[in-house]
C-alpha cells in the first residue's frame, strides 16, 4: 500500500529529502494522474503535443466559415489559433467539461469550442482528458493499493475536479489527511538587495560557503544559475545548473535552419550558418566546398556553385548522387515563396535530412532527439494537403523545445535545491531564494465571469485565476514556515534592464510576528520590508563579511592589474616567415600591420566559414563586377563598345541570383530596384567614357605574375606578385589602360589616395603589366556606387593633380615591403597602429612622419575589418 | 466630451505628493467595494515603476487588512494581485492583445517587436508598396540626398512613426503632405520659364 503526498505545485518538487521510504511518493496533479491510470490499467501512449494541435486545426477547418468568431485569425495563423484555442479546450476538460454548451448565454470562445468539441474527427487524449477521465474510471473495482493521500493544503483549495478525485478515492477506503494548523513560526527573513545578478551571486555563493558543516540548507532558483553557479564555483562549491531555456542551441537550429534553406528564394547566410553548424549534416567536405563557393559567389547555381558540386561529385566519399541531392536541395528545386505546397512535398525534402541523420545518430547520441522530432514532424506534413511556409515555422517551433545549456549541469550538493519556495515540505534550517523576482508567473486569463458563472450551472467548477494565484502565494507563506532563516535575492537590474520586484515579498513579510511597537502601532508593510532589507554594499565591518547569521572574514587580494596587450611581440627568427607570394591586399597588409599578416598568412587564423559569406558592399563589389566583366564579353563578341540600359537591365537581373541572392528576400525589393537602377545607369557611364576617351577594354579580371626583387637585411630575395587587374585595355595612343572598379559608401577616399599619390593598387597594377618597366600608363579607379573616375589621367574627366609620381610610390612600398619582410623573418611581429599610438604617445616621430623619414611607405591597414583587432588589443577596454 | 469624462478621476500633483499613494488608497477602496483582482488595471512607464506600484499595492492592501472590517477582501487581493494586469504601458496592453487576439482578428502568437528589429520589420511590410513607387521617389531622394543607402526610407517611416503617434489617418497625413509641400513650394518661389539644367551639365 502506497502512502502519496499531493499538492498543486508538487510536480516539480524533489520526490524525498529526508525521511525517504518504500511505497511513498511526492506527486503534483500529472504524478497522481499518472499514477493512479497506471494502478488502474488506463495508461496510453503519449501522443505529440504537434499531432493534437493538428487535428484540433483539422476541427477548425471543418467548421470555419467566414462569419466564424476565429475566422479571421485562423486565416492569418492557423497552427497558433489552433493551439491557443486547444489549451482552453483542454483547460475547460481538466476541470471536468464534457463538451456541451451551457445555458444561458456564453461567450463566443465557450461557442466555439462547443462547437470543435462536436466536429467528429479525432482528437487525441492530453493530461486534460486523463484528469477528466479519473472520476469515472475510480468507480470501478479494480484496485489502487492507495492508503493514505496526505495534502498538501486544504482540500477545498483544490479545484472541484479534483475534490471529486479525492472523495472518489476516499469512498474506495484511502485515507485522505488534510495538513493540520500551521504550527510552525515565521523564518527571520533577509532581503539581500543588490544592483545587478554578479553583485548578487557574490554574496549568495559567500553565504552559502559560509553555511555551517551541520544543518540543511536549500536553494531556490526561480531563474537561470549560470551567474550565480561561476561565482560559487570561485567558492569550490557544486553547481546548480539551472540554465534558460532557449530555441537558440545549436543542435536545435538544424531542423529549422534546414527548413529556411530549402525555401527560395535562397538565403545564402542561413545557408552557410547550415553549413557550418557544428554538426552539419551535409557531409564536412560537401559543406567546405560549398561554403566556399558561398565566398566567392554569394548566391547559388552560378560558376562556383557549379565548382563545388563537381568537386563534390569527383570526391570518393562523395560522388554524382549526393552532389546532384545537395543541388537539388539547396538551389534547384527549392520550394516557391509565394502561396503553400502540399505537407507530402516539405515531407519528400525533410526526407534526405531525415537519412542523415539517422546515419549520424548511430555515432552522435546527441542527435537521436532531433532524428525524433524530425520523424513526428515528417509524419505530420505526409498527411497535410497544404502547408504554409508559416505554418512550418511554427510547427518546427512547436515540436522542437527551447532547451537547457547542455554545458550547465547540476553538480551533486549537500543542498535541497528547489525552483520554488512553494515546492518545500521538509524542515529545513535555512532557505536561500535566487531569483525571487521571476518567480510569480502571470496566469492565463482566458475566462470572463459570465463564462465561469455558466460552467458552473452546467457542473463545470472552473477555478478562477484568483483562487490559484492566491494558493500560490498562500502555499509559499506556508512552505516559509518550514525554515527557521529566508534569505530572499533582489536585484534593482536583471540583463540590464530594470527589474519589477515581485508582491510575494509582501505577503510574506506580512505574515511575519506582530511587530507592534511600545505605542501598540504596527509599522507599516513597506516599512517591515525595509527593515528586513540589507543592501549588499552594507554587507563588510571591519574586514568581516556578514548576511543573515553567516560570516566570514575577508581577506584582501591584491588587485588584478588589467594588462594591456603589447604592441609587438618578439618570437625566434623565422625564416619561414619570408613571404612565398603576395597580392596588392596581402602586401597592404604587411606593410601596415605585420601582427596581422602573420596571424592570418602564418598562423592560419581565420572566421569561421559561414561569417566569411559576402553581404553588403562586399557581396554588391562582386556583383557589379561581374556585371561589367559579362557585359564586356558580349560586347566584345559583337564589337560593341557600349551597352545598352535594357543590356546592362537584364545581365544584372540574371546574375543577382548566381551572385547576390539575398537581395531576392523578402522586404528587399526596393533595395533591389535601386541598386538595379544605379547599377544600369552608372554601367552605363562607365562604358560611354572609355569609348568616348577612345579605350579599347582587351581584358578583364586579366591575371598577372611578376617577380619582385627585394633586398632583405642585405641579402637578395625574390617575392612573386600576383593577382588580377579588373579592367586591362588599350588608349588610342597605344598604352595600356589600368582601371580598378569599386564599391564603396563613398568616393572622396579613393580620390584622396589618387590625389596625394598614394593609391597603391594602381601603382602595383602599372608595374605588374608594364613591359617595359615603366609606370606612367593611364589607371583609374572606378567608384559604380557614385559614377565618378578617380584618375590622374584627363581620358577620365576631371583628372585629379597628384602629389606623387607612381614610380615615387612604387619604390616607397618596395622599401617598405623590405622593411615588414626583414620584421617578420627577424620574428618581430608589430600590430602598426597600436605601435605608431605607443611612439605618439612618447613624443617620438611615428606613422607616416616615421616612414617619410625611413622613406618607405606607411602602411594604413583595414583595422575596421581586420578579424584580429580583439587579439592584438584594439577592440579591448583596457581602462 | 464632459459625459465622456464623468468617470475619470484627475490627479495632477508634483513628484514625491503622494500620487501613488493615493492611487493605492483608490484601488483598495475598489477592491473593498467588491472589483476582484483582475479588474484592476494600472500602468505606468518603467519596468521600475511598475514594479514599485505592484509592490506597494500589495502593501497597502496589507496594511490595511490589518485595520478594516473587509480584511478578508484586502487580504485575498493582495496574495491575487498576479492577475491584476499591473505593469508598463507596453507589457499590459501586450498582454490584453494576446489575450483578446482572436477576438481581434489576430494571431495569437502575438510577440512584442524588440527595438533593434523595427527597423527591418518596417522595410519587410512596406517593401512591395516602396518599390512600387521607388521609380518616382528616387529621382526626387537624389536630389535631395536621400537617395544614399536608404536614407529616404528611413524618412518615410520617420513620417509614418510621426503619424501613428499623432494618429493621424491616411487621409489626415495626405492633407499634410498637400500643407508641407504648399509651404516648400513657397519657399522656393515660381519656377523658372525654361529649364536650363540640360545645358549646365554639358
Amino acid at each position: 500500500m502506497m502512502d502519496v503526498e499531493f499538492g498543486w505545485f508538487l510536480d516539480r518538487a524533489p520526490w524525498t529529502f529526508r525521511g525517504s521510504r518504500l511505497n511513498a511518493v511526492r506527486v503534483g496533479r500529472q504524478g497522481l494522474t499518472q499514477l493512479l491510470q497506471t494502478r488502474l490499467g488506463i495508461t496510453r501512449p503519449d501522443v505529440p503535443h504537434i499531432y493534437r494541435v493538428n487535428q484540433y486545426a483539422a476541427r477548425l477547418r471543418a467548421t470555419d466559415r467566414p462569419d466564424a468568431w476565429f475566422h479571421r485569425s485562423f486565416a492569418l495563423d492557423p497552427w497558433s489559433t489552433a493551439q491557443e484555442l486547444l489549451y482552453a479546450r483542454d483547460e475547460l476538460v481538466a476541470n471536468g467539461w464534457a463538451g456541451q454548451l451551457p445555458e444561458g448565454g456564453s461567450s463566443a470562445l465557450l461557442s466555439a469550442l462547443a462547437e470543435l468539441e462536436a466536429v467528429r474527427l479525432p482528437l487525441s487524449a492530453a493530461l486534460a482528458d486523463d484528469i477528466a477521465a479519473l472520476p469515472a474510471a475510480l468507480a470501478t473495482p479494480l484496485p489502487v493499493d492507495i492508503s493514505t493521500v496526505r495534502l498538501q493544503h486544504t482540500r477545498n483549495q483544490f479545484p472541484a475536479i479534483w475534490q471529486e478525485i479525492l472523495s472518489a478515492l476516499e469512498a474506495r477506503g484511502t485515507d485522505v489527511v488534510e495538513p493540520g494548523p500551521e504550527t510552525g513560526t515565521a523564518p527571520g527573513i533577509t532581503v539581500l538587495g543588490a544592483e545587478t545578478e554578479r553583485e548578487a551571486a557574490e554574496h549568495a555563493a559567500r553565504w552559502l560557503a559560509a553555511g555551517p558543516a551541520e544543518g540543511s540548507t536549500a536553494v531556490v532558483t526561480s531563474s537561470p544559475t549560470a551567474i550565480l553557479d561561476q561565482h560559487l564555483d570561485r567558492h569550490g562549491l557544486p553547481a546548480l545548473g539551472v540554465s534558460e531555456k532557449s530555441a537558440w542551441r545549436a543542435q536545435d537550429q538544424i531542423i529549422p535552419l534546414f527548413f529556411e534553406v530549402v525555401w527560395g528564394p535562397a538565403n545564402v547566410q542561413l545557408l552557410g550558418e547550415f553549413l557550418s553548424l557544428p554538426g552539419t549534416p551535409v557531409p564536412r567536405q560537401a559543406a567546405r566546398a560549398l561554403l566556399r563557393a558561398l565566398r566567392r559567389e554569394p548566391g547559388t547555381g552560378g560558376p562556383a556553385w557549379q565548382d563545388a558540386l563537381s568537386e563534390i561529385a569527383s570526391e570518393p566519399k562523395l560522388g554524382p548522387d549526393p552532389a546532384a541531392q545537395l543541388d537539388a536541395l539547396f538551389s534547384r528545386n527549392l520550394l516557391p515563396e509565394q502561396g503553400t505546397v502540399s505537407g507530402a512535398e516539405v515531407a519528400a525534402k525533410a526526407s534526405w535530412l531525415s537519412a542523415r541523420l539517422a546515419r549520424l545518430a548511430a555515432v552522435r547520441e546527441e542527435l537521436k532527439p532531433t532524428l525524433a522530432q524530425l520523424q513526428d514532424l515528417q509524419a505530420l506534413l505526409a498527411g497535410m494537403p497544404q502547408v504554409s511556409r508559416q505554418d512550418l515555422r511554427r510547427m518546427a517551433a512547436s515540436i522542437i523545445p527551447p532547451t537547457s545549456d547542455p554545458l550547465a549541469l547540476a553538480h551533486a550538493s549537500p543542498w535541497l535545491h528547489l525552483r520554488h519556495l512553494n515546492e518545500l515540505t521538509d524542515h529545513v534550517d535555512s532557505v536561500i531564494w535566487w531569483g525571487f523576482q521571476s518567480a510569480t508567473v502571470r496566469s492565463a486569463r482566458r475566462w470572463d465571469s459570465e463564462d465561469i458563472a455558466a460552467l458552473e450551472r452546467a457542473g463545470v467548477h472552473l477555478p478562477a485565476a484568483e483562487q490559484l494565484a492566491a494558493l500560490e502565494v498562500a502555499q509559499t507563506v506556508a512552505a516559509s514556515r518550514r525554515c527557521r532563516r529566508l534569505v530572499i535575492v533582489q536585484t534593482a537590474q536583471q540583463r540590464g534592464e530594470q527589474s519589477e520586484g515581485n508582491p510575494l515579498l509582501e505577503a510574506l513579510v506580512a505574515a511575519q510576528p506582530d511587530e507592534r511597537d511600545g505605542q501598540g502601532a504596527m509599522p507599516s508593510t513597506a516599512d517591515r520590508v525595509a527593515a528586513r532589507t540589507v543592501s549588499a554594499r552594507k554587507t563588510v565591518n571591519d574586514g568581516v563579511w556578514s548576511l543573515a547569521g553567516r560570516a566570514a572574514p575577508l581577506v584582501p587580494v591584491s588587485r588584478a592589474e588589467t594588462q594591456v596587450p603589447p604592441s609587438s611581440f618578439a618570437v625566434p627568427a623565422s625564416p619561414h616567415f619570408l613571404p612565398d607570394s603576395l597580392s596588392f591586399t596581402q602586401l597592404g597588409n604587411l606593410i601596415g600591420c605585420t601582427l596581422a599578416w602573420v596571424l592570418q598568412k602564418k598562423a592560419g587564423l581565420k572566421p569561421s566559414d559561414a561569417q566569411n559569406v559576402p553581404t553588403g558592399n562586399a557581396m554588391i563589389g562582386t556583383l557589379t563586377h561581374k556585371v561589367v566583366e559579362d557585359l564586356h564579353r558580349e560586347l566584345a563578341a559583337r564589337h560593341e563598345a557600349v551597352p545598352s540600359r535594357e543590356h546592362i537591365g537584364a545581365t544584372f537581373d540574371r546574375l543577382v541570383p548566381l551572385l547576390a541572392s539575398e537581395l531576392l528576400l523578402p522586404g528587399r525589393a526596393s533595395e533591389l530596384g535601386h541598386l538595379r537602377s544605379v547599377v544600369k545607369s552608372s554601367v552605363l557611364k562607365f562604358f560611354s567614357t572609355l569609348s568616348k576617351a577612345g579605350v579599347v577594354i582587351q581584358a578583364m579580371e586579366e591575371s598577372f605574375t611578376r617577380e619582385l626583387p627585394l633586398s632583405v637585411d642585405g641579402e637578395e630575395r625574390v617575392v612573386q606578385v600576383e593577382g588580377s587587374a579588373d579592367v586591362v585595355g588599350i588608349d588610342s595612343e597605344g598604352r595600356r589602360v589600368v582601371i580598378d572598379l569599386k564599391w564603396n559608401n563613398w568616393d572622396k577616399y579613393k580620390r584622396a589616395e589618387v590625389r596625394e599619390g598614394k593609391a597603391l593598387q594602381l601603382a602595383l597594377y602599372q608595374w605588374a603589366l608594364a613591359e617595359d618597366g615603366g609606370l606612367d600608363a593611364p589607371t583609374a579607379f572606378y567608384m559604380i556606387k557614385q559614377a565618378t573616375f578617380a584618375s590622374t589621367d584627363p581620358a577620365f574627366g576631371n583628372p585629379i593633380e597628384s602629389l606623387q609620381s607612381p614610380a615615387v610610390l612604387w619604390k616607397k612600398a618596395v622599401r617598405a615591403a623590405e622593411f615588414s619582410i626583414s620584421e617578420v623573418v627577424n620574428g618581430r611581429l608589430t600590430a602598426g597602429p597600436l605601435a605608431d599610438a605607443e611612439r605618439a604617445r612618447a613624443g617620438e616621430p611615428y606613422g607616416e612622419e616615421l616612414a617619410e623619414m625611413e622613406e618607405r611607405l606607411h602602411g594604413n591597414p583595414p583595422c575596421r575589418f581586420c578579424h584580429f583587432a580583439r587579439l592584438c588589443g584594439l577592440k579591448g577596454d583596457f581602462s | 466630451m464632459t459625459s465622456q469624462l464623468a468617470n475619470v478621476r484627475m490627479v495632477s500633483a508634483s513628484a514625491g505628493t503622494g500620487k501613488t499613494y493615493y492611487l493605492t488608497d483608490v484601488i483598495a477602496d475598489q477592491i473593498v467595494a467588491g472589483t476582484p483582482a483582475s479588474g484592476i488595471l494600472a500602468t505606468t512607464f518603467t519596468r521600475k515603476a511598475a514594479g514599485e506600484l505592484k509592490e506597494r499595492i500589495a502593501a497597502k492592501l496589507l496594511d490595511r487588512s490589518g485595520q478594516e472590517q473587509s480584511s478578508g477582501q484586502l487580504r485575498d487581493a493582495a496574495q491575487q494581485l498576479s492577475v491584476s494586469l499591473i505593469g508598463t504601458v507596453n507589457s499590459v496592453c501586450g498582454q490584453l492583445l494576446r489575450e483578446y487576439a482572436i477576438h481581434a482578428g489576430l494571431s495569437p502568437a502575438l510577440e512584442q517587436i524588440p527595438e533593434d528589429e523595427q527597423k527591418a520589420l518596417f522595410r519587410m511590410a512596406t517593401d512591395s508598396v516602396l518599390s512600387d513607387y521607388s521609380d518616382r521617389i528616387l529621382p526626387v531622394a537624389e536630389r535631395l540626398s536621400l537617395a544614399t543607402d536608404g536614407a529616404w526610407v528611413a524618412t518615410i517611416q520617420a513620417i509614418c512613426e510621426a503619424a501613428r503617434t499623432n494618429m493621424l489617418e491616411p487621409a489626415e497625413l495626405a492633407q499634410s503632405a498637400e500643407r508641407s509641400w504648399e509651404g516648400f513650394r513657397e519657399v522656393l518661389g515660381d519656377r523658372a520659364p525654361t529649364d536650363c539644367r540640360a545645358s549646365w551639365l554639358h
